[in-house]
């Protein structure tokens, strides 16, 4: 803690800077070290038909087969299943498990939707719009840098 | 993750408990709920921005993301502040881990506490992820009384 104190403190241009970089290069190495194995396992497209089964996110589209819905995922794989799905559920966020059959189809062991994300969106939007009000009661730019204060004080 | 309305309102509860902290003063709480909101901001601001790189996004999430991302918006402050801004940001990133901790959902999760030590999601799954509206209504709930029997014995 005394070194971040003695940083901040003395030497907040190069704290800056280090901190942007140390930023990007975890980036990259989070993406090559995590990201690219999940790919892997957890695509529809890099999925072999027949094999153990996997978790796939995406969702759920109306399918021009009768009685069936489509889900699709971020890497554009596509898989049906027969399903009597409510509307509410279609284009929402949608988790499944299961294992994929060579017919383009998904045997699906558990399956996850998240029908009121647009109502978790609004929520959240507005927990952000009282952050920004309440930044907006404290914050003051001056020439040395950002300063908090209660605009009361003032 | 549970909405951003659960995470303000944990940060209310977590003031309530020791309201005396200067970290939770006036000048400092809106850090405090800045630092609540931070890491979501952040993963999900990337995830809007580059849909194509959502997974990779979560590593804003992480701790070690918090951490850097915290040290560079504290440097934009007055040097007298820098250090106490630094300190509410992290209280609040580690309230919102800690809340983000206790939910769970379908398949591996994308929390991953632990990177760069330990590659693997972590949580503790005291409720679903599709339970986040009760959720969200009982921290909100808990989140005014609490507030309102701070402020009546702040009167007293």
């Amino acid at each position: 803690m005394k070194i971040i104190n003695r940083c901040l403190k003395n030497h907040p241009f190069w704290s800056g800077w280090i901190s942007l970089c140390l930023l990007l290069l975890g980036a990259i190495y989070f993406h090559s070290s995590i990201i690219v194995e999940r790919f892997a396992r957890e695509e529809v497209s890099n999925h072999n038909p027949g094999t153990e089964p996997g978790f796939f996110w995406g969702r759920l589209e109306k399918s021009p087969l009768k009685g069936h819905v489509e889900f699709k995922d971020r890497s554009g794989g596509i898989v049906r299943f027969s399903s009597s799905t409510k509307k509410s559920t279609l284009h929402a966020m949608t988790i499944v498990e299961g294992y994929l059959n060579p017919d383009r189809t998904i045997h699906i062991l558990q399956r996850e939707d998240h029908a009121n994300i647009l109502l978790k969106f609004g929520s959240s939007a507005l927990a952000l719009g009282f952050l920004l009000w309440k930044l907006f009661q404290i914050f003051h730019i001056s020439k040395k840098g950002l300063r908090l204060a209660p605009r009361k004080q003032q | 993750m549970p909405d951003l309305l659960s995470h303000a309102a944990s940060a209310y509860l977590v003031k309530n408990i020791k309201p005396q902290s200067s970290l939770f003063g006036k000048r400092y709480f809106g850090m405090v709920l800045l630092g609540v909101f931070l890491p979501d901001i952040i993963a999900r601001g990337t995830m809007v921005l580059f849909p194509e790189w959502t997974l990779t996004a979560q590593f804003f999430h992480t701790p070690v993301a918090c951490f850097f991302q915290t040290v560079l918006i504290s440097t934009f402050f007055i040097r007298k502040q820098r250090v106490r801004v630094f300190q509410a940001l992290t209280l609040g990133w580690i309230l919102h881990q800690t809340f983000d901790l206790a939910q769970t959902n379908l398949g591996p999760g994308f929390y991953y506490v632990l990177w760069p030590l330990y590659d693997h999601p972590l949580r503790f799954g005291l409720f679903e992820s599709t339970d986040w509206p009760w959720v969200a209504l009982i921290t909100v709930l808990l989140a005014i009384v609490s507030e309102f029997f701070q402020k009546k014995n702040a009167r007293k």
